[in-house]
């Protein structure tokens, strides 16, 4: 007995001294080296966005790789990135890269135009996800190690820009000489990744993290920050919480969607800052036209009408969205003849017309809702029910998660409103992919057919001049404004939350990228986490005092059990294995 | 008799695995929503889906998809996922030491410590330990255990910063040998704290009511007017005559151990195979939903013969009786 108490104190002790050298080492290889950490909710399964079906991870896609071209965080402009610049023939036909000099692989091999090449015909053949940004292009051609040409089938004034929106998200240039010859899918460079991107990837411990390096060849010049750990963390209260704590500095809600009700109280935490420029993903209703109610576009009119945006803007998402009023956004290729701005007696005197009095219950009508709750459109489905009820609609709410949803939706097209949200991109070309009546994935869903509207989407597309452009695109706004097959509702805003005391200079502080981390800099990288000495110390005492009071207790039993040993000896033996039971 | 038994029970398990691999096989094939538009993501082109149908064999009948299924799983091939591309082996089992450390973990504490309670207040009905005791169970039962997780956090983690937030390790500081053993155990306490909340209360109601009756049968008395003590020797035999129905508990949680802390996982983004299951049914990766599936009931049926067995070893009657049941 007294051997277990000595056991137990040795135990403490050791416990107790290597916290301290846990402790002390852990912050002795915190000096010097810069970390940022950032979080992600789901745990990618591969590292390579082309054949990331899931679209595993962004932060590894904008900073282990790189792409010839990006976006600009409003998307208005295209920024060049392995391609320097570019040329566009008279004809609207070619489009030749000038490729930047001197790019290496993070392997020290020499970045050419046959990966270029190798990679568009990798997307194609495959074919990946990517296939749909390539299907206006013909053929590529290499004409030196630092140029190559993109053919396309016909003029397109909305491809570069397609490639840009394609590219932020995959279309991430390969490697030739590590994926050529072998099973593109199956290579194990998707797990670990070799790109020309301002880090290096080290690591991937599955449903942790993810650790970079600095790569310190970037032809953009060696990143501010040594270190990137991308924490994997499913649950945003508890990524906020880590944000709180200063063991993550960085959380954007593409990668960890938050709740927005979850954002009020932390605006007010001093050295939390929160930017939320326009995202540009937007939820909308989507009227299925082959319904026998719905199928009367007066009636999906009124329905317009008697929707209050600037309402569900602040009611559904805390002010972190912008109510729509029109078809597209606010900016160049805007309508304003064809806005729907909410006008409730508008909607009444509509419902009116067609024929649609009131009950004794107040209801016109009823219709099925079918909504799915990413990027908190559950809320907002609750607020529109509550704004159509003003008018005399009642809604059924159907839910299901995001694939049950779109098999309803999109695949059996067995709805009658739906409430969707997707990127609309840049281009209005990008508008068509969702009133292409040729039902093809996610499109046409609506089953609006409009032989006007169609020829003047396939029109617009071939001419290159602005304004002859936008004369098209306000005509086709003002089809959809008389139509209203689908109704642009809110533009939700891309929340990006970061620890101010700890890290400076991330992307959208600068307006390049929500994941662009490759000037961030780091003014205080996290502390190690298991805490401080006194746990450890807490954590020996207390194994020391358990095991002195099982000690004390033990000897107190076996003094009682010998008191009662020499009580028994009359009863005599007891059978073995304790008494039978009856 | 005995080997006949074990060797019987043995047998059963081979009919009872290959209907749970067809049922979990069906039961997510009629899951609404296609796999491949869920794979293929938004804005997808028409050739693309058909050809991550045709990848996957999601465009072969659906008996024909089943029987190329329970071939391969006989050659030991669980597929490939979909989202990752890599063997579902692979990935299932490099999540399964982490669920095992923390459940069974828990599992020994809450049974330990809800036996220990329990034999106590049961042997002491109505005493002030038993009523204190038995209150306070009953409240940490009652509470979600998520909102008790995120208490815990928000106090032990956040404010008293005591202990981490989340995960299982500090991978920021990667730590070694003692020091990440360290790491990992301060990571446990919080998520093992909230889940001992939740089942230890069970552990313990059954053994004090279990405790309680036993106390009422005539050996009892018997040992009584024989003048033994309420002394630990007295308590050893009580416990094993009222062990059975807390054995049982024990085994059937240790069966859903594999898969039932998706909720404690998730909260404290620990990287097991609770989390994989959630991840897998957002994606709907099929082939590694059904090795999940397949690994959690692989151990359910294990755990059954082993609580099955540990009845024979403990209940002296199914030991010498004709023929067990």
């Amino acid at each position: 007995m007294k051997r277990s108490l000595v056991l137990a104190c040795v135990l403490a002790t050791v416990l107790s001294v290597s916290a301290v050298g846990v402790v002390t080492s852990n912050a002795a290889r915190a000096q010097g080296e810069t970390v940022l950490v950032v979080a992600q909710q789901s745990d990618p399964g591969i590292l390579n966005n082309m054949l990331g079906d899931t679209l595993g991870s962004f932060f590894v896609h904008y900073n282990v790789w790189s792409e010839l071209v990006h976006l600009s965080y409003d998307q208005q402009t295209i920024i060049p990135q392995l391609a320097q610049s570019w040329t566009i023939s008279s004809d609207g036909l070619n489009y030749t890269f000038h490729l930047r000099p001197g790019v290496k692989w993070h392997d020290g091999v020499a970045f050419t135009a046959d990966d270029v090449k190798f990679t568009m015909d990798t997307a194609v053949a495959l074919p990946t996800w990517a296939i749909a940004y390539l299907q206006p292009v013909n053929s590529t051609v290499v004409n030196d190690p630092l140029n190559i040409t993109f053919v396309l089938k016909q003029p397109d004034a909305g491809w570069l820009t397609l490639l840009a929106f394609g590219s932020d998200f995959g279309l991430n240039i390969l490697p030739k000489h590590l994926y050529e010859g072998t099973n593109i899918t199956a290579n194990s460079h998707n797990q670990a990744p070799v790109g020309t991107g301002p880090f290096k990837f080290v690591s991937h411990i599955p449903a942790q993290s993810i650790t970079l390096a600095a790569n310190p060849d970037y032809w953009g010049g060696k990143p501010g920050v040594d270190k990137i750990v991308i924490k994997i963390i499913p649950s945003s209260a508890t990524a906020l919480q880590e944000l709180q704590a200063g063991t993550i500095q960085y959380v954007n809600t593409f990668d960890n969607p938050v709740l927005f009700s979850q954002l009020p109280p932390l605006a007010q935490i001093a050295n939390i800052q929160i930017s939320h420029p326009t995202g540009g993903v937007l939820t909308w209703f989507l009227y299925n036209t082959r319904d026998s109610v719905l199928g009367n576009a007066t009636l999906r009119q009124a329905i317009g009408y008697a929707i209050n945006r600037t309402e569900l803007a602040q009611k559904a998402y805390y002010a972190y969205a912008e109510p729509m009023d029109g078809f597209y956004l606010a900016g160049k290729w805007y309508n304003s003849a064809a806005a729907l701005a909410y006008n409730p007696q508008k909607a009444i005197q509509l419902l009116d017309q067609l024929g649609l009095t009131p009950n004794s219950q107040g209801v016109r009508l009823t219709l099925e809702f079918a909504f799915h709750p990413l990027f908190g459109m559950d809320i907002e489905a609750q607020v529109v029910k509550e704004q159509l009820a003003q008018v005399g609609i009642a809604l059924t709410l159907w839910s299901g998660d995001y694939p049950t949803w779109f098999d309803k939706v999109h695949v059996q097209g067995n709805y009658q409103l739906a409430l969707r949200a997707s990127q609309i991109g840049p281009d209005p070309d990008l508008l068509w992919q969702w009133l292409d009546p040729t039902h093809e994935g996610e499109s046409g869903s609506t089953f609006f057919n409009n032989t006007a509207m169609n020829n003047l989407f396939s029109q617009a597309k071939q001419i290159t001049d602005f304004t002859q452009r936008k004369a098209l695109y306000d005509q086709v706004q003002v089809i959809l404004h008389d139509n209203v097959p689908v109704l642009p509702l809110t533009n939700i805003e891309d929340v990006n939350l970061w620890r101010s005391d700890m890290v400076s200079n991330l992307g959208p502080q600068r307006n390049t990228d929500r994941w662009d981390l490759a000037t961030a800099s780091v003014v205080a990288s996290p502390a190690p986490e298991p805490l401080s000495v006194y746990v450890y110390v807490g954590i020996g005492a207390a194994v020391v005092i358990v095991v002195a009071a099982i000690v004390v207790w033990r000897m107190q039993a076996s003094k009682k059990a010998k008191m009662a040993r020499e009580e028994d000896k009359d009863i005599g033996p007891q059978p073995p294995g304790g008494p039978p039971r009856p | 008799m005995l080997q006949r038994y074990i060797l019987v029970r043995l047998l059963q398990i081979v009919p009872v695995l290959l209907a749970i691999v067809t049922i979990n096989f069906f039961i997510i094939h009629l899951v609404p929503g296609d796999p491949a538009i869920a794979i293929a993501g938004p804005a997808a082109s028409q050739a693309y889906i058909d050809s991550v149908r045709r990848q996957f064999g999601f465009d072969k009948p659906i008996f024909e998809q089943y029987f190329i299924y329970i071939y391969n799983l006989l050659l030991g091939n669980l597929g490939i996922s979909v989202a990752a591309r890599r063997p579902v082996l692979d990935i299932v089992l490099e999540r399964v030491p982490a669920t095992l450390l923390l459940m069974m973990t828990a599992w020994f504490a809450s049974l330990g410590l809800g036996i220990f309670l329990g034999t106590k207040a049961g042997m002491r009905r109505g005493s002030r330990f038993d009523r204190a005791v038995s209150l306070s169970a009953l409240t940490l039962y009652s509470i979600p255990v998520f909102w008790l997780a995120l208490g815990f956090v928000s106090v032990f983690a956040l404010r008293l910063r005591i202990f981490p937030i989340s995960g299982m390790m500090d991978t920021v500081h990667p730590a070694q040998g003692i020091a990440l053993a360290l790491d990992i155990g301060a990571h446990m306490v919080l998520p093992i704290v909230s889940m001992i909340a939740f089942y230890m209360p069970q552990f313990y109601q059954l053994t004090r009511t279990s405790v309680a009756e036993t106390l009422q049968e005539d050996f009892v008395k018997t040992l009584r007017a024989a003048g033994l003590q309420r002394t630990s020797t007295f308590s050893r035999y009580i416990l094993k005559n009222s062990s059975l129905p807390t054995i049982t508990l024990a085994g059937l949680w240790l069966g859903y151990s594999l898969t039932g802390a998706v909720l404690i996982e998730v909260i404290f983004a620990w990287p097991g195979l609770g989390r994989l299951l959630f991840d897998s049914t957002l994606t709907r990766d099929y082939p590694v939903l059904l090795g999940v599936f397949l690994v959690a009931s692989v151990m359910v049926v294990v755990v059954a013969l082993a609580t099955d067995l540990l009845y024979v070893f403990l209940d002296p009657r199914m030991r010498y009786g004709s023929e067990p049941s």
